[in-house]
C-alpha cells in the first residue's frame, strides 16, 4: 500500500507524459546514449596499409618543402605530442606526454578522435597489421595495442613500463622496458617468446635492421640481439651514459652518448671503427639516411658525418639544443631547438633557408605533408605550416 | 564589532605588506638609506638590474651569468626562453635593502631566487669568485624550477611532488662549484661526532648549512657511483609520484633506506681513518669560552688580569664578550660579560660574526666594525670606560671588516668594501684623522694585520694565480715601496695572519689538509725575495677546524674551533715544539712574478641594450574567496596585486561585495585601490576605495553605512627598530542606522604613530628586547561636526630574559577613544584578558596589564604509527597574571585572571593556545576553572 501510495502517482505522470510521446521519447533517448559514447577512432580504408613498423624510418622522407613556410592551420590537443607522427594514407597518429592516442586528417587536422590508454607517454606508438602499438610509461601497463577493425584496445601488458618504441617485424613485438627487460612477443597470440634482462635501464629506443636487433641502456652497455632468440650476438660496454637510441646502418650501429662521444661501432662485431669526441651532449637520437649521419647535442652544435670515409661532411651552430632528432628530407634538413627555432636547413652544406620562431619548444619529430610540415609543440599545439606565398 | 569583516581582513592584507604594515602594529624596518639609480643591461638570456656605482661589477655578472647560463643549459638539456630578470647589489648592506623580498634578508643569506617574477637576487661582496659562484648557485634554482615546471605542464601533472630542500640546494651547490673546507668541516665533524644523518632523517637537518653541505656530498656520491645522468633523471622521473623517494627509487633503484645503507658507510670509511692522525682539540686544548657560538678571539691584559673578547652570539643578539683567560672546567659556567650588545639598537646593528675579526691595543681601546644605518661603521670602544670613544664612517666604504691595530696603537687597518663592490684594503690614523688607500684592484683582501714594526702588512688575497680558482694565499705589503711579496702559494685557502709581538713568526689559518688547521711560518719578516721559499709548519692536526689564531704570548695562542657542532674558543699550549721538521709543509715555488688575472667583463657586442630603469607593472597574484554566513549570506571577492620589477612599488586592488539580493548590487559594492611606494626611505601608500555595506556595533546596533574617500599612510622609518606614521584618511560618509536617524558626514580622520621593536622570538612569540606602540589621533567631521572623538593607544611590552629559554613579559595597553561617534573597543579573550570570553567586553576606555612567564614545557613529543611519525617541538608553558576592563564613563573595577598556558607553534605559521585558570575580580577568586583554546602568536 505504501509502495502504492508512493509510485502510483508518479506512474501516472510517467503514463501522461509517455503517452502519445514514445516515438519523440525512444530514439531520443537512444540518440542520446549513443552521443555520450567516448570518440572513438575509426577503421577506414585509409588504413589498409601492412608497412611493417620495424622498417618505417621517421627521421627520413624523400618528400621536399616550398619555402618560406608560414602558419596555416593549428590546433589544441589535450596533451604535448611526443616522439614521431604515423603517417596513415590521409590520416596521421600521434600520442601525447600525458598518454593520449590521436587519429586525424592529415589536411586540416579534423576527424580527431582520440583516446587514452595511459597516463604518460614519451615515444611515438609503432603501427603494423591494423594495429598501433603504444608504449606507455605510466599507470598500468606498458603497452597497449589498439586494433582499429575492432576499435579497441585488444591487449596489454601490465606494468612493463617503456619509453621505447615497440618494434614489430614477422609476427614478433620487441618491447623493451625501462627497467631493462626487453621481451619478444607472439603479435598473434601475445605469448611471451623470449625475455632478456638488461641489467639496467633503457630510456631510448631499439634499433633493428632486419637482422639484428641493437640496444643502448643508460650505463652505456651496447647489445646486439638475434631477434628469433633473445641471445646475445655481441655486447660492447662504452662505460657512458647513453641517452640518444641508438642507430643501425649497413654497417654500423652508432651511438651519441652524454659526454660528447660518437661511436661508430661494426655492426657485426661491436668492435668500435670510430670514435670522436663533439665536446657536447647528446640526448637527441642521431639521423640517419644512405651514407650520411646527422647529429645535433645539447650546445646546438650541429654535425654532418659521411659514415663512408668517417668524415665530417660540415657543421653548423643552432640557437639551442635539438628536442627531436633531425628530419632529413630530400634536400632539406628540418631541425627544432629547445629556444623555440625552427630551422630548415640546406642537406648539402647547412646553409640556413629558413628560420623561424614557434610558440613553444618542438616536441615530436614534424611530418611532412603537401610541401609543408605537420609540427608538434608546446604545449599541447598541433599546427602545419606550409608555403602561402605570404611573407 | 564593524561586522563587515571580510574586507576588513581584505584591506589588512591589502595593508599587509612591507614597512606600510608596521604603521598598524610592530615590527622591525627595512629602511631604504641608499638610493640606487638603477639601470638595465640587456644580454642575450638576461636582464641585469644595477645601479651605476657597480657599472663594471654588473658587466662581469653579466659575464658570469651567461657562462652559467650556457653550461647548464646542457646540464639540464633544457633552456630557458623567457629572459631571466638578474638584479645585482654591490655590497650585502645595499642588499638587505631589496624589496624584491618583503622579508629581511639575514648576513647569511647570499642570494635568492623568486618565484613569482622568476627574479634572481645576488649582492657582491668584493669577491668575484665568490660572486660567480652565487650566480650559478641560483641560476640552477632557475633551471630546475623551469624543467620542473615544464615537465609538469607537459605530462599534465597539476601537483606532482617537489624536490625535497636537500636535493634543491644540494643540487645547487653541486653544480655551481666544487667541494671547499667549509662543506668538508661540516661533513667531517657530523660524522665524527655521530649527528649524520642520511635521506631518511635529513628532515631533522632542514634548512641547515649542514643539510646544505649533506645535500651536496650525497649528489657528489650519486654522481661518483651511479652517474652524473642520474641526477637529471631524478628530476625527469618526479612528475609521476606524490613523493620524491618514490623517483629516487625509480632512477637509482633505492628506497631512502637502502641507499643509507650504502651512504653513511662510506661518510666513516671516508673520515674515520682520519682519528688515527687527528685530535679532537676538546681533548688536548682547554675551553676558553664556550656558550652559544664564539668567533674571533682576541687577547687584552688589563690590571694584571687576562681576559679574551670576542664575538659571539649567545641568547639571539650578537654580541661583544670579554671572558676572564681561563679554562673552564665541564661543568663550570661561562663567565663572561656583554661589553656591547648588538641588534638591538641602532648604533650596533649588526656584528659581521663569520666574516669581521676585532682587535685591542696596548691602551684598552677595542676596535671593531658594526653595520648602523646604511653603512658599517669602524668603533672605537674604550675597555677602561666602557664608552664608545669614536664612531667613524668613510664616504664611500660600505663594508669594513677586520680593523687591525698597529703595534703603537695609532693605525688601524682594516679591509673596505666601497659603493662599486671592491674588498681593498686601507689604514686610519687615529690621530691625524687620514684615512688612506693601500691596494686599488679587482682583487679582494682580507684579514690585513700590521707587523710589529709598522713597516709591513700581512693580509689574505686572492691575487695569486690560483686564486682564480678560489685560492687564498698570504701577501705581505711593503708599506713604502708598496711591493708585495707571497708568503704562502698554492690552491688552499690561507687567512687570519697573526704575527707573533717580536715579529718572528706568523700564525695563519690554512686549509690544506681540507679543513682550517693553525699553521706557523718561520721569520716572515726577512723574506723579501718573491721566490724564496719560507718555513711553514703544522701546528694543529683537530678534529675540528681551527681559525683566527691571536697570540698571547710566546707559548700560547687563542683560536676559535669548530667541532661538535659548536663554535668556541680555545687555547693552543706551547705550539711552537710543533714547528718541527715532521709538520713542516711543502711549498710550491713561488712565481717569479705576479701574472695578475681577472675575470672578463662580457663583451660589449654580448649586450643588447642599455637603459635607465622604469618600473613596469606585472601580475604578482590574484586571488578570490566566496563565503557563506548563514545570517548574513553570501560574500566574495577577489585581490590583485601589481608590483615593479624591484619591488619598489605596488599596487594593491580589492574588489568585494556581500549583497544578499541583486537589487543590492551596486550599494553592497565595495572597491579599493593602492598605490604603496618604498622605493624611498620614506614610504608611502595612497588609496581610493568605496566601502559599503552592513555593520553592527553597541552603540549604532545594525546599521548600513556607504564610505567614499581616500587615504593616504606615510611611514618613516627612524632606523631599523623605529618610526613614525602618519595615517590620513578623508571620506565620506552615509550612515543608515535602523533605529535612529541617518547621518551624513564628511570626514577627515588622522593617526599619528610611534613604533619601536627591537624583540627577538622564540618559539611562541618574543623572549627579548622591547616593543612600543604610542599613537593618537582624531577624527572628525569638517562639514557638520557630527563625528568628533580623539583616539589614543599606548601599547608597551618588555621582555626580561631570565635565561636562554625563559623569559618573563610585561605588557601594557590603554586604548581610549573620546568624542562624538567615538567608537568602543572590543576586549575579553586570550589575545588580552584572558579566560573571559572573546570580545565580551567593549568600551571606549581600555586597559590591561599582562604579565606572564614564559618557559619551556616538553622539547619534544613524537609519536610513532605503523605507517607514518609525528613530531612536535618546543612546546612551550606560560604562568600568567592579566588585569584590566573595558569601560565608557564609569571605570566598574579590575578584572583579572591567572592561570596556566600551553604553547605549540605549527610549522611556524600558527601557534595553538591553550589557557587554564581562573578570573578573580580582586576581592574574590572564582571556584570555576575556564579553559580557553584559541590561536596566535604570544603577545
Amino acid at each position: 500500500m505504501i509502495f502504492k501510495a508512493i509510485f502510483k502517482p508518479l506512474l501516472f505522470q510517467w503514463k501522461k507524459v509517455v503517452k502519445g510521446k514514445w516515438i519523440i521519447l525512444f530514439p531520443s533517448l537512444f540518440l542520446f546514449l549513443f552521443s555520450c559514447q567516448r570518440p572513438f577512432l575509426e577503421r577506414s580504408n585509409q588504413i589498409a596499409t601492412n608497412r611493417p613498423a620495424a622498417f618505417y624510418n621517421p627521421y627520413f622522407s624523400d618528400a621536399d618543402l616550398k619555402l618560406p613556410l608560414t602558419l596555416v592551420n593549428e590546433k589544441n590537443l589535450r596533451g604535448t605530442a611526443v616522439g614521431s607522427f604515423i603517417p596513415l594514407e590521409k590520416q596521421f597518429a600521434l600520442v601525447t606526454a600525458n598518454g593520449y592516442f590521436y587519429t586525424m586528417e592529415k589536411e586540416d587536422f579534423q576527424n580527431a578522435a582520440r583516446l587514452r590508454p595511459s597516463k604518460g607517454a614519451s615515444t611515438a606508438p609503432a603501427y603494423a597489421n591494423g594495429q598501433m602499438y603504444i608504449a606507455s610509461e605510466w599507470l598500468k601497463t606498458g603497452l597497449n595495442i589498439y586494433d582499429f577493425s575492432r576499435q579497441k584496445i585488444v591487449w596489454a601488458l601490465e606494468n612493463a613500463f617503456s619509453v621505447s618504441t615497440p618494434i614489430v617485424w614477422q609476427n614478433k613485438i620487441f618491447h623493451a622496458q625501462k627497467d631493462g627487460i626487453i621481451r619478444c612477443l607472439n603479435a598473434k597470440t601475445y605469448r611471451e617468446i623470449w625475455r632478456l634482462d638488461m641489467q639496467d635501464q633503457i630510456r631510448n629506443n631499439l634499433a633493428f635492421d632486419g637482422e639484428l636487433l641493437f640496444t643502448a641502456t643508460l650505463s652505456g652497455k651496447i647489445r646486439a640481439l638475434v631477434p628469433e632468440s633473445g641471445s646475445v650476438a655481441w655486447q660492447t660496454k662504452l662505460h657512458e651514459t647513453v641517452r640518444a637510441a641508438p642507430v643501425a646502418t649497413s654497417s654500423f650501429c652508432i651511438i651519441a652518448t652524454v659526454s660528447g662521444n660518437l661511436f661508430l661501432l661494426d655492426k657485426q662485431t661491436g668492435k668500435i671503427r670510430f670514435t670522436k669526441n663533439l665536446q657536447q651532449p647528446f640526448f637527441v637520437t642521431p639521423s640517419v639516411h644512405t651514407d650520411r649521419l646527422y647529429l645535433g647535442g645539447s650546445g646546438g652544435g650541429f654535425f654532418v658525418y659521411d659514415l663512408s670515409g668517417d668524415s665530417l661532411l660540415w657543421k653548423t651552430q643552432l640557437d639551442g639544443a635539438l628536442m627531436v632528432p633531425a628530419l632529413i628530407l630530400k634536400n632539406k634538413i628540418v631541425v627544432g631547438t629547445s629556444r623555440r627555432q625552427l630551422y630548415i636547413l640546406d642537406k648539402t652544406d647547412g646553409s640556413l633557408l629558413q628560420q623561424m620562431e614557434l610558440e613553444g619548444r618542438l616536441s615530436a619529430l614534424p611530418l611532412p605533408y603537401d610541401r609543408g610540415l605537420i609540427v608538434g609543440y608546446e604545449y599541447k599545439k598541433l599546427a602545419f605550416l606550409k608555403f602561402t606565398g605570404v611573407k | 564589532m564593524e561586522l563587515n569583516r571580510y574586507f576588513v581582513i581584505l584591506i589588512l592584507l591589502l595593508l599587509g605588506r612591507q614597512g606600510l604594515s608596521q604603521s598598524f602594529g610592530f615590527g622591525r624596518n627595512k629602511v631604504q638609506y641608499t638610493k640606487f639609480n638603477w639601470q638595465i643591461l640587456e644580454t642575450e638570456h638576461f636582464n641585469i638590474y644595477y645601479y651605476s656605482d657597480m657599472k663594471e661589477a654588473a658587466e662581469k655578472g653579466a659575464a658570469f651569468a651567461e657562462e652559467g647560463f650556457r653550461d647548464l643549459e646542457k646540464r639540464f638539456n633544457y633552456s630557458i626562453t623567457r629572459r631571466i630578470p638578474l638584479i645585482l647589489y654591490s655590497s650585502h648592506l645595499h642588499f638587505q635593502q631589496t624589496n624584491v623580498s618583503p622579508g629581511f634578508i639575514p648576513e647569511g643569506v647570499g642570494g635568492f631566487f623568486e618565484f613569482m617574477k622568476g627574479r634572481v637576487v645576488v649582492p657582491g661582496n668584493g669577491d668575484f669568485r665568490r660572486f660567480r659562484r652565487v650566480i650559478r648557485h641560483e641560476l640552477v634554482h632557475v633551471f630546475m624550477h623551469a624543467k620542473l615546471y615544464n615537465l609538469a605542464r607537459r605530462y599534465d601533472r597539476a601537483e606532482p611532488a617537489a624536490p625535497p630542500l636537500w636535493f634543491t640546494e644540494g643540487l645547487a651547490e653541486f653544480w655551481s662549484g666544487g667541494w671547499d673546507s667549509q662543506g668538508e668541516m661540516v661533513l667531517k665533524d657530523a660524522v665524527l661526532h655521530n649527528y649524520v644523518v642520511g635521506l631518511q632523517d635529513i628532515v631533522q637537518v632542514r634548512g641547515t648549512y649542514f643539510m646544505y653541505k649533506l645535500g651536496q656530498d650525497i649528489l657528489t656520491y650519486i654522481s661518483h657511483h651511479f652517474g652524473d645522468d642520474k641526477i637529471l633523471l631524478l628530476m625527469e622521473n618526479f612528475w609521476k609520484y606524490d613523493q620524491f623517494e618514490q623517483s629516487f627509487k625509480e632512477t637509482l633503484g633505492l628506497s631512502y633506506r637502502q641507499f643509507d645503507e650504502a651512504y653513511l658507510p662510506d661518510l666513516k670509511k671516508r673520515f674515520y681513518p682520519k682519528l688515527a692522525d687527528e685530535d679532537f682539540n676538546a681533548a688536548v686544548c682547554p675551553t676558553i669560552v664556550r656558550d652559544g657560538y664564539n668567533f674571533k678571539p682576541v687577547y687584552y691584559k688589563s690590571g694584571g688580569k687576562e681576559y679574551v673578547i670576542s664575538t659571539g652570539n649567545r641568547d639571539g643578539y650578537s654580541s661583544i664578550y670579554q671572558s676572564p683567560l681561563q679554562a673552564l672546567a665541564p661543568e663550570q659556567k661561562d663567565k663572561r660579560k656583554r661589553i656591547i650588545k648588538g641588534e638591538a639598537s641602532s648604533k650596533f646593528e649588526a656584528f659581521h660574526l663569520f666574516s669581521s675579526k676585532i682587535d685591542v691595543n696596548d691602551a684598552g681601546i677595542l676596535t671593531f666594525s658594526a653595520k648602523s644605518g646604511a653603512s658599517d661603521i669602524l668603533y672605537l670602544f674604550d675597555l677602561n670606560t666602557d664608552t664608545v670613544s669614536a664612531s667613524l664612517r668613510f664616504g664611500n666604504i660600505v663594508g669594513i671588516a677586520s680593523p687591525a691595530w698597529s703595534g703603537d696603537g695609532t693605525e688601524i687597518v682594516f679591509s673596505g668594501l666601497s659603493c662599486d663592490g671592491q674588498l681593498d684594503l686601507y689604514t686610519y690614523h687615529t690621530v691625524r684623522k687620514k684615512l688612506t688607500r693601500l691596494t686599488d684592484d679587482f682583487y679582494a683582501d682580507y684579514d690585513p694585520v700590521f707587523s710589529p714594526g709598522g713597516k709591513y702588512i700581512a693580509f689574505s688575497s686572492g691575487r695569486s694565480a690560483p686564486g682564480k680558482k678560489g685560492a687564498q694565499n698570504l701577501v705581505l705589503l711593503e708599506r713604502e715601496s708598496g711591493r708585495m711579496f707571497y708568503l704562502t702559494y698554492g690552491e688552499q685557502i690561507d687567512k687570519s695572519p697573526a704575527f707573533s709581538p717580536d715579529g718572528r713568526y706568523l700564525v695563519y689559518a690554512s686549509d690544506l689538509s681540507g679543513t682550517f688547521d693553525l699553521c706557523l711560518i718561520k721569520n716572515p719578516l726577512e723574506h723579501s725575495r718573491l721566490s724564496a721559499p719560507l718555513e711553514s709548519f703544522k701546528l694543529t692536526r683537530f678534529v675540528g677546524s681551527a681559525f683566527d689564531p691571536c697570540w698571547v704570548d710566546s707559548s700560547r695562542l687563542l683560536y676559535s674551533t669548530f667541532e661538535n657542532n659548536r663554535f668556541q674558543i680555545r687555547l693552543l699550549n706551547n705550539f711552537l715544539s710543533e714547528a718541527v721538521a715532521d709538520n713542516k709543509i711543502e711549498m710550491p715555488v713561488f712565481p717569479d712574478s705576479n701574472k695578475a688575472w681577472t675575470f672578463a667583463g662580457i663583451r660589449q657586442s654580448k649586450i643588447e641594450k642599455r637603459r635607465s630603469y622604469v618600473s613596469k607593472f606585472t601580475l604578482d597574484f590574484a586571488q578570490s574567496q566566496v563565503s557563506q554566513d548563514p545570517f548574513w549570506g553570501t560574500s566574495g571577492g577577489a585581490q590583485m596585486a601589481f608590483t615593479d620589477m624591484l619591488g619598489n612599488e605596488q599596487y594593491f586592488l580589492t574588489v568585494f561585495n556581500n549583497a544578499r539580493v541583486s537589487s543590492d548590487f551596486w550599494s553592497s559594492f565595495n572597491v579599493a585601490v593602492q598605490k604603496v611606494s618604498l622605493r624611498k626611505r620614506l614610504n608611502y601608500a595612497l588609496g581610493a576605495y568605496r566601502f559599503a555595506g552592513f555593520y553592527y556595533n553597541p552603540e549604532d546596533f545594525y546599521y548600513y553605512e556607504e564610505k567614499i574617500g581616500g587615504s593616504l599612510i606615510l611611514s618613516y622609518p627612524l632606523s631599523h627598530f623605529s618610526r613614525i606614521s602618519l595615517n590620513q584618511n578623508v571620506y565620506y560618509s552615509d550612515k543608515n542606522r535602523f533605529f535612529s536617524k541617518r547621518r551624513k558626514a564628511w570626514i577627515n580622520a588622522s593617526f599619528f604613530s610611534f613604533v619601536f621593536d627591537n624583540s627577538i622570538w622564540g618559539p611562541s612569540g618574543p623572549m627579548d628586547g622591547s616593543r612600543i606602540n604610542i599613537g593618537f589621533g582624531n577624527t572628525f567631521d569638517f562639514a557638520r561636526s557630527q563625528v568628533n572623538y580623539i583616539t589614543g593607544l599606548i601599547d608597551l611590552r618588555t621582555y626580561y630574559r631570565a635565561s636562554l629559554r625563559t623569559a618573563y613579559a610585561v605588557r601594557l595597553l590603554s586604548l581610549f577613544n573620546e568624542g562624538a561617534e567615538s567608537r568602543q573597543f572590543y576586549f575579553g579573550g586570550s589575545w588580552d584578558l584572558r579566560l573571559y570570553r572573546r570580545w565580551s567586553m567593549h568600551g571606549k576606555r581600555i586597559f590591561l596589564l599582562s604579565q606572564e612567564f614564559r618557559f619551556p614545557l616538553v622539547d619534544l613529543l613524537a609519536l610513532r604509527f605503523p605507517t607514518f611519525s609525528l613530531g612536535f617541538r618546543s612546546i612551550r608553558g606560560a604562568l600568567f597574571f592579566d588585569a584590566g576592563n573595558a569601560w565608557n564613563k564609569h571605570f566598574e573595577g579590575l578584572k583579572g585572571s591567572f592561570g596556566l598556558g600551553v604553547r605549540l607553534n605549527l610549522g611556524n605559521m600558527l601557534v595553538l593556545r591553550w589557557d587554564i585558570g581562573r578570573k578573580t575580580d580582586f576581592h574574590s577568586i572564582t571556584d570555576e576553572t575556564v579553559t580557553h583554546f584559541f590561536f596566535g602568536w604570544d603577545f
